[in-house]
């Protein structure tokens, strides 16, 4: 439940926090959240990754729906990568990334400072 | 202590993560940045819909209200109540369509594209070519012309106040996607970049000479040799203003001068743009038409590039109505038409760029000889910048006659060879002022008084009116030259050979309501032998002109239609002259399986470059190994030679009995024609059978010819357009061949409503994630036509309007 929780407040939060600022937000979001919220390392990580990489992912496909693949499709063949589905699929992937390890470093500064 | 390390790690990488994404690694965009969804490129995907958002828009700086009126074309159609709003607007909906394109342009002229692109020698030598050749110098020139007239001036800063009002609008979802891709952002828009924008055009279509290569031909070959084979006017030429025409000018007198050349050989020479840029257009006049409507027709010949040169805008203000194309970039209209008339250019081709041997006095180059005295030189010192590099510092050194683009720091085999370019395009010249008069032009007159501003790059105006006129004019500036003068290159010491005069501009070769019923030009020579002044070009067009008035000679009760089907008009004129010679001449004996099939198909050919057919393929392969093999003399890998001219070739093979040039050196056999046009039909056959192997595709024109319409930068091959399926070719009417052709094809009636219908290969929108980015190119292939709506005022109501923007 409390899993739950993170995953939604992290793509929440980094939802309205991206309209305004740089994507780079997601990192601090992540971080944010896990030295707030007390879980396991694992725990961390995968509600950082699922948390931005579900946000990503599911923006991504919806963007890709609403304009047929036009672009998707242009981005794939620029990236030399084949199909629009692999960079919708990659678009979630880095955000994953990067909200994982984000959450993960949250993880051990709590430790550290026993937050 | 564990903790911490794990801290001090997992942060690390987080951040390094973080910085790595944010920035380009080589070719590769930020990954973080460009893939995320609510900033990155995906911002940039757009739908029909993404449009309508921005109906109201506080932009400031605007004097009154404008209204934008977009139609089902995403054409704007501009209301403005002043001068200084309505380029404000046309700047503002530009910049909203194609910003990334104009900046790229206008940083292509000015010779800074390593300052996006980062360290790459192709790119360092062509930033340092466009900084030699004096855009710059000649943008700078124009500016000070452009400012000085209280018109352009206030057209040339509110466009760029509009531009500027579009990129502060600007944020990071909305960054046009190559910014993203290349990861930088668009600098602020100034006028002196809509200079350079026309200087970039100066340079397509004027910056193309022949002179160094005929030198080393003439060196090469001899001066008689030489005069044989390259004649100044080729045999049978229909020039633009047709013969008989009365000169009602007394001429300035030229010196007669014997011409020297100097004794150089140049091995490399700079590259320059296509030659084949050009054009069609015609005006014919009401006794021609079905309905007795003046109709003009125009396509402009160019790269095929996307986003496309063109930008289809109307624009309405007090005292203007007028719609066509403009070029992002620039103010005002380029080629359409308006309430009383429709004009369309081709280039004319004219020589306007000469190059002179400079002596210097030292080699620190702070003199040179001229007119009997040493003179100062004036050095300019140019800094290329370039991305995480630090900047490349280039010195070109300035005489009378323009900037030395030929020094031992540029091209390092030459160590003695300085050679200045003097260049029309150097002029400061305002032909925004000849625009934005002719897009308020009201008849022959208004016209001519407009184009009297027009200076490079030289252009054929064909001109309708609804008053029933139809007219051409060569105009341009043109230097004074004595016969010969400028072929080669000459000696920069003497003074004679300086440009002085120039022909005035009422002695410029025009022609009003000819006899003929029609006007016509596509880059042919504009006049006869009558014409009293020396012109020259080293390729002059000689095949669409003459096919399009022998049509236009034929027709009778035109319509708008049949203008159409012209301009789409496939018939290969060349093949027609040159095919039965080269198949008198073809051995056939010994000829097996695939040769004979091709034969077959080129026997049996009516000569159209239709797409479905094999003959154009066959006959285009073995015309260009007929040609090189037969020319091989002009071949040189050490020494960049000329080679004669079509035409001038075709005459030979028909007319020469010696044949010399018909020996194929490298072999100890001495060729006749009849070898040669074999052993290249033989290498055709083979190159085709290779073709067919290699690209897994039906052997057809179409197939073979590949049209492509490519994005302005190579790279992003991903969002060009490949394999448009259609017909015709180099010197042929419908001039599209693989990578350049009609780069927009408009047809205008003049009746008592202007009607007009156009096409371009491209969209409106530069963005490659638009629906209006390539919409216009399957139109464009099949030769169909879109009515464009010419609009009488803001609330006028029809089906084919999309939505309303109101700036303020």
């Amino acid at each position: 439940m409390k899993f739950t929780l993170k995953v939604i407040l992290i793509a929440a939060v980094s939802f309205f926090l991206q309209q305004i600022l740089p994507w780079w937000i997601i990192a601090l979001v992540a971080f944010l959240v896990a030295i707030f919220i007390k879980s396991s390392g694992f725990s961390d990580f995968m509600a950082g990754f699922l948390g931005i990489g579900l946000l990503w992912l599911a923006m991504a496909w919806w963007i890709d729906m609403e304009t047929d693949s036009l672009l998707t499709q242009k981005i794939a063949a620029l990236l030399n990568v084949g199909k629009a589905y692999v960079i919708v699929s990659v678009t979630g992937l880095i955000g994953g990334i990067v909200g994982g390890f984000g959450a993960l470093s949250g993880h051990f500064m709590r430790k550290t400072f026993k937050l | 202590m564990k903790n911490i390390i794990f801290t001090l790690l997992t942060l690390a990488i987080t951040i390094s993560l973080v910085i790595s994404l944010n920035v380009n690694l080589g070719p590769i965009p930020p990954l973080g940045k460009f893939f995320d969804p609510f900033s990155g490129f995906w911002q940039n995907a757009e739908t029909k819909n993404s449009y309508q958002n921005d109906s109201l828009l506080e932009t400031g700086g605007l004097e009154d209200k404008v209204t934008i009126v977009y139609d089902s074309l995403m054409i704007p159609h501009v209301f403005a109540q002043n001068d200084h709003d309505l380029f404000f607007a046309q700047g503002y909906v530009t910049a909203r369509h194609r910003l990334w394109q104009m900046e790229f342009q206008t940083h292509f002229a000015a010779g800074r594209l390593s300052e996006v692109f980062g360290e790459n020698p192709q790119i360092l030598r062509l930033d340092r070519l466009h900084r030699r050749i004096g855009l710059q110098y000649g943008a700078d020139n124009s500016l000070k012309t452009v400012a000085s007239n209280p018109l352009t001036r206030v057209a040339i800063e509110a466009y760029a106040k509009g531009v500027n009002a579009y990129i502060s609008s600007l944020n990071a979802k909305t960054l046009p996607i190559e910014y993203k891709l290349f990861n930088y952002k668009p600098e602020k828009w100034t006028p002196e970049k809509t200079t350079l924008l026309l200087k970039y055009m100066a340079n397509n279509l004027s910056g193309r000479d022949y002179d160094l290569e005929s030198t080393n031909t003439l060196n090469h070959i001899g001066k008689e040799a030489y005069d044989l084979l390259f004649p100044v006017r080729d045999r049978g030429i229909d020039p633009i203003i047709p013969s008989g025409a009365r000169w009602n000018f007394k001429p300035l007198k030229t010196t007669e001068d014997t011409l020297s050349v100097p004794k150089d050989l140049t091995g490399n020479i700079i590259e320059m743009p296509n030659p084949d840029n050009g054009s069609n257009n015609w005006a014919v006049a009401g006794k021609k038409t079905a309905n007795g409507n003046p109709i003009l027709a125009g396509d402009p010949h160019l790269g095929l590039n996307l986003p496309s040169i063109w930008f289809a805008i109307q624009l309405q203000s007090p005292g203007v109505n007028v719609m066509g194309v403009s070029l992002p970039g620039a103010m005002g209209m380029i080629i359409g038409f308006n309430d009383s008339i429709a004009w369309s250019p081709t280039n004319s081709r004219r020589d306007v760029r000469d190059w002179y041997k400079i002596k210097f006095r030292t080699s620190a180059k702070d003199e040179y000889y001229h007119a009997g005295q040493w003179k100062p030189t004036r050095k300019v010192i140019d800094t290329i910048g370039i991305r995480n590099h630090p900047p490349f510092i280039d010195t070109v050194i300035y005489t009378h006659h323009g900037p030395v683009v030929y020094d031992e720091r540029f091209m390092p085999d030459n160590k003695k060879q300085n050679y200045a370019l003097r260049w029309m395009a150097h002029e400061g010249s305002n032909e925004a002022l000849s625009f934005y008069l002719l897009n308020r032009a009201k008849n022959y007159r208004e016209f001519n008084e407009a184009l009297d501003h027009f200076v490079c790059p030289a252009q054929n105006f064909a001109f309708a009116c609804v008053n029933g006129d139809i007219a051409m004019r060569v105009q341009g500036k043109f230097p004074l030259k004595r016969w010969g003068q400028g072929k080669f290159l000459m000696d920069g010491t003497l003074s004679q050979n300086d440009w002085k005069e120039f022909i005035p501009q009422e002695h410029n070769a025009r022609v009003l309501n000819p006899e003929r019923g029609f006007v016509s030009s596509a880059n042919q020579f504009p006049v006869d032998s009558t014409y009293p002044y020396f012109v020259y070009d080293g390729n002059y067009e000689h095949y669409r002109n003459r096919r399009i008035n022998q049509r236009l000679g034929e027709m009778e009760d035109i319509t708008p239609k049949d203008m159409q089907a012209l301009q789409n008009d496939n018939f290969n004129l060349k093949a027609s002259e040159s095919l039965p010679v080269l198949l008198k001449h073809l051995d056939r004996s010994n000829l097996e399986a695939p040769a004979l099939g091709y034969l077959e198909s080129l026997e049996s050919w009516d000569f159209n470059n239709e797409p479905g057919l094999v003959a154009p393929a066959v006959f285009n392969l073995w015309w260009s190994q007929f040609f090189d093999r037969y020319w091989d003399e002009f071949n040189d890998d050490s020494l960049q030679l000329r080679s004669p001219s079509t035409p001038q070739t075709i005459y030979l093979i028909q007319n020469d009995t010696t044949q010399i040039y018909a020996d194929i050196q490298e072999t100890p056999e001495v060729e006749t024609l009849s070898d040669v046009v074999t052993l290249s039909y033989r290498a055709t056959v083979a190159e085709l059978e290779k073709w067919k192997l290699e690209s897994k595709r039906e052997l057809n024109w179409g197939n073979y010819k590949y049209t492509s319409i490519n994005h302005l930068v190579p790279q992003l091959a991903a969002f060009s357009e490949k394999g448009i399926i259609n017909g015709g070719g180099k010197n042929i009417v419908n001039a599209t061949s693989g990578r350049r052709g009609p780069s927009w094809r408009m047809v205008a009636e003049l009746g008592p409503q202007v009607k007009a219908w156009a096409i371009y290969p491209g969209g409106q929108s530069g963005n490659p994630g638009s629906p209006y980015y390539s919409n216009f190119i399957p139109t464009w292939g099949k030769g169909e036509y879109h009515r464009l709506l010419f609009m009488k005022n803001a609330d006028e109501k029809s089906d084919a309007l999309f939505y309303t923007q109101i700036l303020q």
